[in-house]
């Protein structure tokens, strides 16, 4: 519903702005998508791209990883990988007679987990440290990520022959879920057109620095919220819990969730405040997973966040 | 977001299977109470005609060239023209009809509905010009409830189910029963006209509708299956007199041709005010339906009147020309009132004796016979009296008559009504020279022991004599009464065995529910349809003690119009903070916010975002986007915002409303359609 709202973007985006021009210049057509992916990181949560095979979702990433100027590993989900594929796994080094850790991809700025529905279990936990403490433990020792640290992964909603679905509480670290569907008809043309290059996410500038993008999100923690506000993400949550088709509602943590990317979209759209519409934008992708439709309701999570965005009066 | 966003404000959608049915139904419904009046045939024209546009419309849809539709109306308005014959007065009613009917044809989209329930409404409407009666009121309902329910069913999609009509109906009988409170002190309250705007006296002149100040053979015998009641009487102080007193006298006639008996139009030019009540007499109070009759009857003889009426030189009461048609009047009568007893006056003793020398020859003879054989006049009309009890029979169905008409009941048929006696007893008596008239009125009655009241039917005319004797004066003879007693003391009822069909036997479940909606009608009569200037000066001067002439009329129309602003007044406050349990002052102007822009048809849920909503309000009025978008802006500033910003003003927003009723109004003047 709020995809057609029209807001123009504000001036003092600064650098952000440049970020978002660099990766709609890879990602032909999805501006929306692009915008709510970089909320999602600007509101320090993780992303997952849940759609078919071949519609851009590890290009996000990438684009997402390389504007951001962020060092970026990529681990494709297998039904052998193994925690220490990821985390990273310490080595007998025959030279010092000691144990050398050698680091997984996990040590990185942002990781992209493809497939990850098709890592075992075990592996899938191990992944969830990371994401929820930003620290990993190997043998005993805690080792610190770096910052900032970011998950993207991907699934395949379709092809579920051989996967372990992902559990509620790993489902509830996204912060978001996003559906990319296919570009539209005038961005397809062009992709068609070989206006499309393999060779431009690998020249794709890094407009922003770690360090840049961290200033970044500690400013997006700063837009205010008006208890008016407040008493409508409240007022959301509450419905959520009533809702008669829904199992379970939306955590205190997925209201945290919901200030803080409103907050992101607020702050993408170049205002200095959070709005009900900004709420509503980022409802529906952030709501999505999380909300457990009962077995017999006519609706997924998607329609589900729908009604509720519809049934709720804004204060 | 909603179905609100889906309303083309402009032009009106098309309209789906249910609402068109529903059109049709109202329509029917409509015309239906009209039935008791208009020509049948064209009737049934107008029936098939509904029913094949329906079934058109369901089957085949198109929509019909103008000229088609254009014909279609001329054809039909001719239809009418031919089968009514007139369209003056409120005949005109029939073409109202035929309109109605022909505007199904062209009924397409939401406006056309909206203009077939409300021209649906007016027709319900029209029918009150020929009845009045409770059973008209409740026939209208039917009409009405589905010209609103039509009305509320244009606001959303409607299948063509009747459990899916159960909505609409819902609604409009709600709003009518809310409307019944309003209907009514406006009832009571709103100023009345002294007169009504048309005369009753339309009706009395196509002489279907009860009895005329003429008689002719066969008249009276037209209206005897009329089970219509013609009048109610109440008698305050007690119970009726005995069935053989019940004459209700109306008036006399004096002029023959030999076939049918007038009244001179001079009759009436001298009018004497009955006294007030004197001590003695029975005192009733009668109702008459308003086309029953066209003039007052009374309990034979009318002696005074509480409230003032006056009498003409035959002492029959005439309808006072200022009291427009409240037909409830008080009367006290005394049966054994003699009139003129010592002195006719000569003129009205030759014209009492008058009658056509060429007419009737066979009576004359058999009249100057009798008489040299009876020379007193009692027994000269005594023995007139016996001669039809012993020859004559009384029926409903008599021979017709020719020019002759005396002659010709008297030696062949032998057979007739009440009007064939008088007619023929006042010719002999006059033959005779015994001054005579012929009497107009009802007689019988039947009592309702609900109401305690007579009903007098339509079917209870009578006409009877009265004849002039030296020293007693008028004296009233019954010839009927003669031939068969019966009718006198039972009632027409009585007759042919009428009893069992039309009023069936006393104690029956039809009785006793016919007493019941007898006594309901007669309440209706005497609240709804008598209630008068006088009756509204009396209830006002009980509320609000006494006020001058003026005032009267001022005050109910200001308090009227009063109540109704304040009631619109009330209901637009309501709706401009609707939505606002709203304590604090932002959320109070975004409900008046939204009111504005539901007003000129963009609904809003609670759950839209303000920016949204102007938006989607500036692609409904492009040319107030701008002023939309900065006034949703500044609200969401102020109450999102980071610091404290001031609201819009409030005048803000009444310039909003105003401009875009403007723009509305440009707009429909530009799509005529």
């Amino acid at each position: 519903m709020s995809q057609t709202a029209t807001e123009p973007v504000a001036q003092d985006l600064g650098s952000l702005s440049a970020v978002l021009a660099e990766i709609d210049r890879i990602v032909l057509g999805k501006q929306h998508e692009v915008r709510l992916a970089l909320a999602c990181l600007l509101a320090g949560g993780h992303l997952l791209i849940e759609d078919i095979p071949g519609v851009g979702k590890t290009t996000l990433a990438h684009a997402l990883a390389q504007s951001l100027g962020l060092d970026f590993n990529r681990v494709q989900g297998t039904s052998d990988l193994l925690p220490a594929d990821i985390v990273g796994v310490s080595v007998f080094d025959r030279g010092d007679s000691s144990f050398r850790f050698h680091p997984g991809p996990v040590f990185s700025q942002l990781l992209l987990v493809d497939e990850l529905n098709r890592a075992p279990p075990k592996t899938q936990s191990a992944l969830l440290e990371a994401m929820a403490e930003g620290q990993v433990s190997i043998d005993g020792v805690r080792r610190e990520l770096p910052s900032p640290f970011f998950v993207i992964a991907t699934q395949n909603p379709l092809d579920l022959v051989g996967t372990y679905p992902l559990p509620e509480s790993q489902l509830d670290r996204f912060m978001f879920s996003l559906h990319l569907g296919y570009p539209d008809a005038e961005a397809e043309r062009q992709l068609l057109a070989g206006n499309y290059d393999p060779l431009r996410l690998a020249d794709a500038r890094a407009v922003l620095t770690a360090a840049g993008l961290a200033a970044e999100i500690a400013r997006t923690r700063e837009v205010p919220a008006r208890p008016a506000l407040i008493a409508y993400i409240q007022a959301l949550l509450q419905a959520s819990r009533q809702h008669p088709q829904v199992r379970l509602g939306l955590s205190p943590r997925a209201g945290l969730a919901v200030l803080a990317a409103a907050r992101a979209w607020a702050r993408l759209a170049g205002r200095d405040h959070v709005t009900p519409q900004d709420v509503q934008a980022v409802f529906v992708p952030l709501a999505r997973h999380r909300l457990h439709p009962r077995v017999d309701a006519p609706v997924d999570g998607h329609g589900l966040a729908l009604q509720l965005l519809d049934d709720t009066a804004i204060p | 977001m909603s179905a609100a966003g889906k309303v083309d404000i402009a032009t009106g959608r098309r309209l789906d299977g249910g609402q068109f049915s529903l059109c049709c139904l109202t329509v029917l419904a409509a015309l239906l109470p009209h039935g008791s009046w208009l020509p049948l045939p064209f009737l049934i024209l107008l029936l098939v005609l509904i029913g094949l546009r329906w079934l058109q419309r369901w089957r085949w849809p198109r929509v019909w060239p103008w000229w088609f539709r254009n014909g279609l109306m001329v054809a039909l308005l001719v239809a009418a023209w031919t089968s009514i014959g007139t369209i003056s007065g409120t005949q005109g009613a029939g073409f109202l009809a035929a309109m109605l009917v022909s505007k199904l044809y062209e009924a397409e989209r939401a406006r056309d509905a909206r203009s077939v329930a409300t021209f649906a409404s007016f027709l319900v409407m029209a029918q009150f010009l020929f009845h009045t009666q409770l059973w008209a009121m409740l026939a209208g309902v039917p009409g009405l409830v589905l010209a609103l329910a039509t009305l509320a069913a244009l606001n959303e999609p409607l299948s063509a189910s009747l459990r899916a009509w159960r909505r609409p109906i819902a609604t409009a009988s709600r709003l009518l029963l809310l409307a019944t409170p309003i209907a009514l002190i406006a009832f009571a309250l709103f100023p009345r006209l002294e007169s009504p705007l048309w005369g009753n006296t339309g009706a009395f002149s196509r002489g279907q509708l009860g009895l005329s100040d003429r008689m002719e053979p066969g008249q009276i015998g037209a209206i005897a299956l009329d089970d219509r009641p013609a009048m109610r009487v109440r008698f305050p102080d007690g119970a009726p007199p005995p069935p053989a007193l019940r004459y209700f006298r109306g008036l006399t006639l004096w002029q023959t041709d030999g076939r049918s008996w007038t009244r001179p139009g001079w009759m009436q030019t001298r009018l004497d005010d009955l006294p007030p009540v004197p001590d003695y007499g029975i005192r009733h109070e009668i109702t008459l339906e308003r086309d029953a009759a066209p003039w007052l009857p009374a309990l034979d003889r009318p002696l005074a009147a509480p409230a003032g009426l006056a009498f003409a030189m035959d002492r029959s009461l005439p309808i006072p020309r200022q009291t427009g048609n409240n037909l409830r009047y008080e009367v006290v009568s005394d049966p054994t009132l003699t009139l003129e007893p010592f002195q006719l006056r000569p003129y009205l003793r030759s014209l009492a004796l008058n009658l056509p020398e060429d007419r009737n020859p066979r009576s004359l003879a058999l009249a100057l016979q009798l008489r040299s054989q009876y020379p007193d006049d009692r027994q000269y009309a005594q023995r007139l009296l016996d001669l039809f009890r012993e020859d004559f029979s009384y029926t409903l169905e008599p021979p017709p008559l020719g020019a002759h008409s005396v002659d010709e009941f008297l030696f062949d048929t032998q057979s007739g009504y009440c009007e064939h006696y008088a007619s023929a007893y006042a010719t002999l008596l006059r033959a005779a020279g015994i001054p005579a008239r012929v009497a107009l009125g009802f007689q019988g009655g039947y009592w309702n022991s609900v109401g305690e009241h007579l009903v007098v039917r339509r079917s209870d005319a009578h006409a009877w004599v009265e004849l002039w004797i030296q020293g007693s004066g008028w004296l009233r003879a019954d010839p009927t009464a003669a031939v068969a007693p019966d009718r006198i003391e039972r009632g027409s009822a009585s007759v042919a065995g009428l009893e069992a069909g039309l009023l069936g036997r006393p104690g029956s479940a039809w009785t006793w529910l016919r007493d019941r909606w007898d006594f309901m009608e007669m309440r209706w009569t005497d609240w709804i349809v008598n209630y008068q200037v006088a009756d509204q000066s009396a209830l006002l001067q009980r509320l609000l003690n006494r006020l001058s002439s003026l005032r009267w009329t001022l005050t109910p129309a200001g308090i009227v119009a009063g109540a109704v602003l304040g009631l619109l007044l009330w209901l637009g406050w309501r709706r401009y903070r609707s939505g606002a349990g709203a304590d604090d002052p932002q959320a109070r102007w975004y409900a008046r916010f939204r009111a504005v822009l539901a007003s000129v048809g963009v609904d809003s849920r609670p759950s839209e975002p303000a920016l949204q909503l102007a938006a989607r309000a500036g692609r409904h009025y492009p040319a107030l986007a701008g002023e939309l978008t900065a006034l949703a802006r500044d609200y969401q500033l102020a109450r999102y915002g980071p610091a404290d910003r001031p609201l819009p003003a409030g005048r803000t927003l009444a310039r909003l409303w105003l401009h875009l009723n403007r723009e509305r109004l440009r707009r429909r003047r530009q799509t005529p359609d």
